[in-house]
């Protein structure tokens, strides 16, 4: 009983109870009100409309391979319009090596009456690579009012963590049940929305093994006690994604589960990844995380090869770049994230490529040999999933980086690219938190990166016609640096080069003339200076007047201005600060006439502030002085209003012109 | 849509340039000259194609590639596809690094087989066989050898030699293909010449060959590679695919061949047929005895992409079309063929390409299969139809199928033919745009488009795929189609007759004006066209333009008594004109403020490579002259 209440009280305490009917669908039955439906009860422009969705998940045990999952889908879809169609045609992957569906059957109910069942030879299933597959099956006609139904049961071999479930869909959703019954000697963890409408637990007995020999004579198959638990909600409407939104999939409700425990009668509890410190042990544990790292075997050939460079590095900082630009110089990233590696650092040096867990882990080997501290840092990249603190869920992260410290200061690495520096995360990891698998410590830190920066000065020499020539200079730092290093390695055309694409947004017809980086070697990787030439027709001359457009590469974009509420927050990558400082030189006999007034906007909190001013430098020279600085990543969706008003009027100010009338 | 008898999946292996430029600095191996511009280079290429019999042939290729930075074209990602009818029997990849030492060797572990679903496909028995040789460095030295044996239909896949790409060039290459000398090879090339043809008696060999030809550096807007770089394609005067024989003599043999395998596909069941008959009683022409039958086939079954076994070729029938309510482009041809048969219609299935731009220009010369889709011709209304669209108005053809060689399948054979020519008056829009400045610098801005022809297929879609209000006005609004998505007057109307829609939207905006002291500045124009071809200083290849487009714009814009134009007005036309496009804009005053107009036709056309500059200059100025600003200003007091 002690299981029992251990699973009820985990189960019980992330739900509140409520009463409600649970709706009594048949499958292959359908109702006349449902069949003769034609728009979703207050969307009446909604194509389809999810009617039943359920999930139910249940256990199996034999005694050769123990026990296993048995997730039950059942599902039922109004197709109300022709943009729908495509959701009849429906594909169900798995990978055999760990699942199989079975039982599948579907089934189509026709506006007008009468239902046609899928035939065995209308399903199809095919080996997409690998051990993956493909269930492929479309419904035969398909018409507007149409309703399909399909269920099948997905098994799957470990019982760890159960499928997640969605309740929430693109479209609208009528009813959408996950249910559950769990047999007491299994302890699960659940993380489920707080807003069910339905949380009803339960206890159901049923018979399952396995067989334990509880007295003397009592040893056979009893009836257990299982955890009966039903969530459900009704009546929600179809999910909608905004910009600059991050973690979309947090936003909908959903169950996820994961096995913490294991106690079977008259035997010891088994924690599996109970809490942080197990976790940590399980993955050193593994060779394709801990082992890989830390047994010389394994990346041998790879520290021999390295080992010049980083044993000539003086402090312990120039042996951990040594190590970063090592790995960065002979192992390129083939585009894909990881968790954990997929071969031995010395194969992934040989291969010369890998994902970001290979390269990374070959990295912790180095800093492992050189006898630098270094932990592998597990993150959730971004739109992946919020980081949950809470339990030892491993299915939240994709990602693996390096943590270590240089003098008492947390320095991140994550291997990839030649032109990122040290401590600058790929932009796809910084969500917010992530997890230092340090054996002794396992903790949770903070990813927050510090402000990147970047300052364009322009020289501006207008002709009288209008055009100008534009000499730049500009000091990027940090993803700036970064995002500049990149375009210069891999661009094509001048059109490609860096604060190029924006100058040529404003001015189609503008030039590049020459661009470049300016040789500094000593330069950190995090620093660029670079310099570009063009020109561009900057102003209008008019009769007597000159309008010139001031600002001539733009520091924001208009996008976040553009809806009128919101209901997710929004989330930078990370903080910035921007400087655009011209000197626009004006043909003789111009004076300026009118300019926008200095203005300094910001935010009550100051996390975003914006700064313009016009200033007559002399007769026929104007300066501009024009920044940008977000503080903070992490808006919250009330903040919108405000954010929206100041991007509103920071765009307004970059797209503002000066007026020049000619001195007669 | 038909397989691509010329798919050559992940095989790198396009082919070399007519002329190119040559230069760059000393690499050792290589000559100097081909490494100029060359992302990589083609150090060797063998290709061997033995027809063993009229089912049965073998393909070996064996390459040797070079690649001297990260820039080349996934060149390291060697694959070949294969399916029941073809089987792979060698694969075997290599590759060294700069000094020659074998950093890699493919391995079972390295090599990946997948499924291959071609785009808008459901299910296709095709699968891909291909490995990624990890070139952590450069330059890098890949080896390759793939071998297929093909049978029936996997045997019409014949090979196209093209050794080389853009951005690449060639040290030699090799074509060399063996057919019984009781079958003839047929042949097209261009840029390689005559081939070495010799015999033993019981088989003839043809041999091409190249050597030294430097990179072609791609630029944008350029023709396909297959008119600038050389090829040989290849076919048989004599096949045979289980009973059906077949000829790729003449056009008339392949089509017949087509029409062969479609034979028996159309018997209709009889609940349909007569169906069919009432459907089409009353109707004043043949013309809408069509039209009624295609309305009927567009709402009783709807495209789902399954091309297996042979129905990779031959259609499903029309009974199972029925029974399903779906089928590919073939299958709902064949079906739509059927129905307008049993009311006494002739009909044709026709082969095209749907592409932005054909891979090879049909030609009476050459009868090969480069099409990948089916629509239906029906020849007493000079009239096309296409069957995989629930949408579409009767007789309308995609711009994607518009202007190109086309086979019909007729009862006598193939015939060559063309769909009709892009025009620029049946492509583009009227759009009048009302701005009417209030005294609160809000403006009031009122819009009525219709689009039509081409220029409606999108809009079209919309309205096909995009069923949720909100959902359309945030995907108008993120294309630039309005101007933002808090409007009241939102309307959408799709003819069903005609490729036109219409749009109607009213808003209030109040970021459009900017405030300047005693000025206000007002961008006229809410939908300046304003693309630009890329700069390019240098330039070697013709310049391909393909926009067929008549736009008219009209914009009023009122203001309120107190303001006045102190610039922006002009009073002389804006003519602009160039083989590309015609543009012209003028300005009128009235009472309340002013009124513009624009029209801007544009039209395909081949310009020389010595043309770009002024091509580009045409869409500058077409660029600046759509950025009409008017500046306000309080009236001064007198």
């Amino acid at each position: 009983m002690l299981h029992y209440r251990l699973i009820l009280v985990y189960l019980l305490s992330v739900t509140a109870l409520a009463a409600q009917e649970i709706p009594d669908i048949t499958y292959g039955r359908v109702s006349d009100e449902d069949r003769a439906l034609r728009q979703v009860p207050g969307d009446s422009t909604a194509d389809a409309y999810v009617l039943y969705d359920r999930l139910s998940l249940g256990f199996n045990y034999n005694e050769q391979d123990g026990p296993s999952l048995a997730e039950r889908h059942h599902r039922r879809v109004k197709l109300l319009r022709p943009s729908a169609f495509d959701r009849a045609d429906v594909e169900l992957t798995f990978d055999r090596e760990f699942s199989e569906i079975s039982d599948l059957e579907g089934i189509i109910h026709l506006p007008t009456g009468g239902s046609l069942p899928l035939s065995p030879a209308d399903i199809h299933q095919e080996r997409v690579g690998g051990t993956r597959e493909v269930i492929k099956f479309t419904f035969p006609r398909v018409t507007e009012g149409a309703i399909i139904e399909y269920r099948y049961v997905a098994r799957r071999k470990s019982i760890l963590i159960p499928s997640t479930y969605y309740f929430q869909e693109d479209i609208p959703v009528r009813w959408a049940q996950y249910d559950a019954l769990i047999p007491p000697y299994y302890r699960y963890v659940s993380l489920t929305t707080p807003r069910l409408d339905v949380s009803q637990t339960k206890l159901t007995a049923r018979a399952w093994g396995p067989r334990f020999k509880v007295g003397a004579y009592n040893a056979g198959e009893q009836k257990l006690e299982h955890a009966d638990v039903l969530w459900a909600m009704h009546d929600l409407p179809a999910f909608r994604d905004q910009p600059y939104s991050n973690n979309v999939s947090d936003y909908l409700p959903k169950v996820r589960l994961q096995l913490q425990a294991v106690q079977y009668p008259g035997q010891a509890e088994m924690s599996i990844f109970g809490d942080w410190e197990e976790t940590v042990k399980e993955l050193q544990d593994r060779q394709d995380f801990g082992r890989y790292y830390r047994n010389k075997i394994n990346y041998g050939n790879l520290w021999k090869a390295a080992a010049p460079d980083i044993e000539a590095a003086a402090t312990p900082r120039a042996k951990i770049e040594a190590a970063y630009a090592f790995i960065n110089r002979n192992i390129s990233w083939d585009g894909d994230f990881a968790l954990l590696a997929s071969e031995s650092p010395n194969r992934v040096f040989q291969n010369g490529t890998g994902t970001t867990a290979d390269l990374n882990i070959a990295l912790l080997s180095l800093l492992n040999e050189a006898g630098i501290e270094a932990h592998p840092l597990l993150v959730s990249l971004r739109n992946t999933g919020a980081p949950i603190e809470s339990y030892p869920i491993m299915e939240q992260f994709n990602h693996l980086l390096v943590y270590t410290e240089v003098d008492g200061a947390p320095l991140l690495l994550d291997a990839g690219s030649r032109d990122r520096p040290a401590g600058l995360p790929a932009e796809e990891a910084l969500n917010h938190r992530g997890w230092v698998a340090d054996k002794n410590n396992p903790r949770w830190v903070d990813l927050e990166v510090g402000t990147s920066r970047q300052v364009l000065m322009l020289d501006v020499d207008v002709a009288a016609s209008g055009e100008a020539t534009i000499a730049v200079v500009s000091r990027m730092q940090d993803y700036f640096s970064f995002a500049g290093r990149r375009a210069l390695r891999g661009l094509n055309d001048p059109s490609q080069a860096p604060l190029a694409p924006g100058l040529l947004r404003m001015f189609p017809g503008a030039r590049i003339t020459s661009y470049a980086a300016v040789d500094d070697t000593d330069a950190p990787l995090n620093h660029l200076s670079y310099e570009m030439q063009a020109t561009a027709p900057v102003a209008q001359p008019v009769e007597d007047y000159l309008y010139l457009q001031p600002v001539l590469i733009p520091l924001i974009d208009g996008e976040l201005a553009d809806a009128e509420t919101r209901d997710l927050p929004i989330d930078f990558p990370y903080p910035l600060q921007q400087q655009y400082l011209a000197k626009v030189h004006l043909p003789a006999g111009y004076v300026l006439e009118d300019a926008p007034a200095p203005v300094r906007l910001r935010t009550a909190d100051g996390s975003l502030v914006a700064s313009y001013s016009v200033q007559q430098v002399s007769p026929e020279v104007v300066s501009i002085m024009y920044s940008v600085q977000l503080g903070r990543t992490l808006f919250t969706a009330e903040e919108y209003g405000d954010l929206r008003e100041m991007f509103r009027r920071i765009s307004e100010l970059q797209e503002s012109p000066l007026v020049f009338k000619k001195q007669l | 849509m038909i397989r691509l008898l010329f798919l050559v999946l992940l095989l790198t292996l396009a082919g070399p340039q007519v002329r190119g430029r040559c230069a760059g600095p000393p690499t050792p191996g290589v000559p100097d000259s081909l490494l100029a511009h060359a992302n990589s280079v083609v150090l060797s290429h063998d290709k061997e194609y033995h027809v063993t019999s009229l089912r049965t042939a073998t393909v070996r290729d064996r390459w040797v590639i070079l690649l001297l930075n990260g820039k080349h074209n996934a060149e390291n990602v060697i694959g070949t596809s294969y399916d029941d009818e073809s089987k792979i029997t060698t694969f075997e990849v290599s590759a060294t690094d700069a000094f020659g030492r074998e950093f890699f060797r493919a391995r079972k572990a390295d090599i990946t087989d997948e499924r291959y679903t071609s785009e808008g496909t459901f299910l296709q028995d095709r699968w891909v066989r291909y490995t990624t040789v990890p070139c952590g460095a450069y330059p890098c030295t890949i080896t390759a050898e793939v071998e297929r044996k093909l049978t029936d239909f996997a045997a019409m896949e014949f090979p196209h030699w093209a050794p080389v790409a853009r951005d690449q060039s060639l040290v030699s290459a090799t074509f060399t293909a063996t057919v019984p000398v009781d079958n003839e090879l047929l042949f097209d090339e261009r840029g390689v010449g005559e081939p070495e043809i010799s015999s033993d008696g019981k088989e003839r060999r043809y041999r091409w060959q190249l050597a030294n030809l430097c990179a072609q550096v791609t630029e944008p807007l350029a023709p396909v590679e297959t008119e600038t770089l050389p090829f040989v394609r290849v076919a048989l005067a004599d096949f045979q695919i289980n009973e059906y024989r077949g000829s790729f003599r003449d056009w008339q043999s392949f089509g017949a061949f087509i029409g062969r395998i479609m034979e028996g596909r159309d018997a209709l069941p009889s609940p349909l047929a007569f169906e069919v008959n009432q459907l089409v009683e009353g109707a004043a022409d043949e013309r809408e005895k069509v039209d009624r039958l295609y309305r009927f086939m567009q709402t009783r079954c709807r495209y789902v992409g399954i091309q297996l076994g042979i129905g990779g070729w031959q259609p499903f029938s029309a009974s199972y079309v029925d029974q399903h309510r779906y089928g590919d482009c073939k299958a709902l041809s064949n079906y739509m063929a059927a129905m307008l048969r049993e009311v006494g219609i002739a009909s044709y299935p026709v082969l095209i390409q749907s592409s932005e731009v054909p891979s090879y220009a049909i030609g009476p010369e050459f009868a090969t299969s480069a099409f990948n889709h089916m629509v239906l011709y029906v020849p007493s209304q000079d009239m096309y139809l296409e069957c995989t669209s629930t949408y579409a108005p009767p007789g309308y053809l995609n711009e994607s199928t518009l202007d190109r060689g086309v086979l019909w399948i007729t009862p006598e054979g193939g015939e060559l033919a063309r769909t009709p020519p892009l025009e620029p008056a049946d492509h583009g829009h009227l759009r009048t745009v009302t701005q009417t400045i209030t005294a609160d610098n809000t403006v009031d801005f009122r819009l009525r488009s219709t689009h039509y022809g081409a220029a409606q297929e999108l809009f079209r879609s919309l309205g096909a795929y995009i069923a949720d209000r909100r959902d359309q006005l945030e995907w108008l609004h993120h294309r630039d189609f309005l101007p933002d998505v808090s409007g009241s007057e939102y309307s959408y109307e799709v003819s069903r007759d005609a490729p036109e829609v219409s749009l109607r939207y009213a808003t209030t905006l109040n970021n459009r004006l900017r405030n300047l002291g005693k000025r206000r500045f007002f961008p006229l124009n809410p939908y300046p066209q304003s693309w630009v071809p890329d700069l390019q200083e240098e330039r070697t290849l013709p310049v391909d333009y393909h926009n067929t487009r008549f736009l008219v714009d009209t914009v009023h814009v009122s203001f309120p008594a107190d303001l006045e134009i102190e610039t922006g007005l002009f009073r002389t036309p804006v003519v602009l004109e160039h083989a590309v496009g015609e543009y012209r804009a003028e300005m009128r005053p009235e009472q309340d403020g002013v009124t513009w107009i624009r029209t801007l036709k544009l039209r395909p056309a081949r310009l020389p490579a010595g043309e770009y500059a002024d091509f580009r200059q045409f869409f500058v100025e077409v660029a600046k002259a759509e950025s009409v600003q008017l500046v306000l200003r309080e009236k001064r007091t007198k």
